[in-house]
């Protein structure tokens, strides 16, 4: 097994955000780690999003296509998962 | 030309329950939900009262205490609610019939949550003022629904109360109204569903606060005042402490707001709550008293109104119908079976 690291991180304010969606928490949250890591879109294989209950809450159990995609990533045709544990 | 009220009327119904009793039920603390609400006890109607019948007692009311008014010169009528007996059929023919306004008359049925009676009341303004009828009525009145075991059920109320706009001895003049809306959908109810859903906490900061406070400065600025120049306020009030808290946001003392504020006593009247705060201002108002009011209807907007009260007021008679001092008086207390019973939270054989 080759060592692995944590090159990136971010983190939105926690709190009543009633101005943000869903989609824009996520998508800040990752590409304040993007920034932090100095990567672009084009360098990331695979994405996955940690969620619990987006689909009660909002109706949405397909998040890992939607945050992809609306971070600019569709194009780059690579694997999105949502993980629930 | 002066628009404004010409009369007024008020009813609630006659009986109670207490959240202790509400509590009791579901396994909760009822006394601590009333307090945290300020919600001391709220108007239940009874099984033969409903929107029509409680729109049809204010606005009696209202037209017993003009008696020189003819009703057939009353031009338009809108009774706003979020329980209108009908999806389709509107309460406000009804209601114009029962107080012989009917025919040579325009007439709708309004739906703005719990503002829809104040929305009725622009309406009837722009009426008047364009010289398109010569008196308009707006009712806003509730037997609003509170699902079983939700929070809702400790506020949830009934009551009306019933406004003829006109510009003839006119007892107090709206200076000025102006509104703010938006689509927050904090609170909602689908068609055919017996209980409303609601955002929970998205009902106070981005809901009612936001839209109150806004449509409030908007007032302040359109009129060069602040709240010291008032002597009452009125805001909507779906618990105690919204209300209390807005008013103090914006400036204004618990005395001002003490006639305007019914909630603790009735519970939430949704579209009767500014209506009837209004109301019991009235009952108590003076020649040149100024009233601040301020509606909230959920989905959202916030209805304002500067309002003075007239010299016409002294001839007013008052009297000649219950005030709200009055109909609220002599409650009568349910348990909850009773309560169930007249709401129709009873499956019932078909």
């Amino acid at each position: 097994m080759r060592d692995v690291a944590i090159i990136g991180a971010g983190v939105t304010k926690f709190g009543e955000l009633w101005n943000k969606s869903f989609r824009a928490l996520g998508i800040e949250a990752g590409v304040k780690a993007m920034g932090d890591a100095n990567l672009s879109g084009n360098e990331v294989d695979a994405v996955y999003i940690g969620n619990m209950s987006a689909g009660q809450f909002i109706k949405q159990k397909h998040i890992d296509a939607l945050i992809a995609d609306y971070s600019g990533m569709a194009t780059n045709h690579i694997p999105a998962t949502r993980v629930e544990a | 030309m002066e628009v404004g009220i010409v009369s007024y009327g008020g009813y609630v119904p006659r009986y109670r329950i207490k959240p202790e009793e509400i509590g009791r039920i579901w396994g909760v603390d009822g006394k601590s939900m009333g307090k945290g609400l300020m919600i001391y006890q709220k108007s239940v109607p009874s099984p033969d009262e409903d929107v029509v019948t409680i729109a049809t007692e204010a606005a009696r009311y209202m037209m017993a205490r003009v008696p020189e008014v003819d009703p057939k010169d009353i031009g338009a009528i809108y009774v706003g609610s979020e329980s209108h007996p009908y999806a389709v059929k509107p309460t406000s023919t009804i209601v114009a019939e029962a107080i012989e306004a009917t025919p040579a008359m325009t007439a709708a049925d309004m739906e703005f949550a719990c503002k829809a009676g104040t929305a009725g009341i622009q309406a009837c303004m722009g009426l008047v003022g364009a010289g398109m009828v010569r008196y308009g009525v707006a009712i806003g009145a509730d037997t609003s629904q509170g699902a079983p075991g939700d929070a809702l059920e400790y506020s949830a109320s009934a009551g009306g109360a019933a406004y003829l706009i006109g510009s003839e001895k006119v007892i107090a003049r709206i200076n000025k109204t102006l509104s703010f809306t938006t689509d927050t959908p904090d609170f909602w109810r689908r068609e055919g569903q017996p209980y409303p859903k609601h955002g929970g906490r998205f009902t106070g900061e981005p809901a009612y606060f936001r839209h109150i406070t806004s449509a409030a400065q908007m007032m302040f600025e359109a009129m060069g005042t602040t709240a010291a120049d008032y002597k009452y306020a009125v805001f909507h009030q779906p618990n105690g402490k919204f209300p209390t808290r807005v008013a103090k946001q914006l400036g204004f003392s618990d005395e001002q707001i003490q006639y305007g504020l019914l909630t603790p006593n009735i519970g939430n009247t949704y579209s009767g709550a500014v209506p009837l705060g209004l109301a019991n201002v009235l009952d108590h108002a003076e020649p040149g008293d100024r009233i601040f009011v301020t509606s909230y209807g959920s989905g959202a907007g916030s209805d304002a109104f500067d309002i003075t009260v007239t010299d016409e007021m002294a001839d007013y008679r008052r009297d000649n119908a219950p005030t709200l001092e009055k109909v609220m008086a002599d409650p009568i207390y349910l348990d909850y079976g009773l309560y169930a019973k007249y709401k129709g939270k009873i499956v019932m054989p078909e």
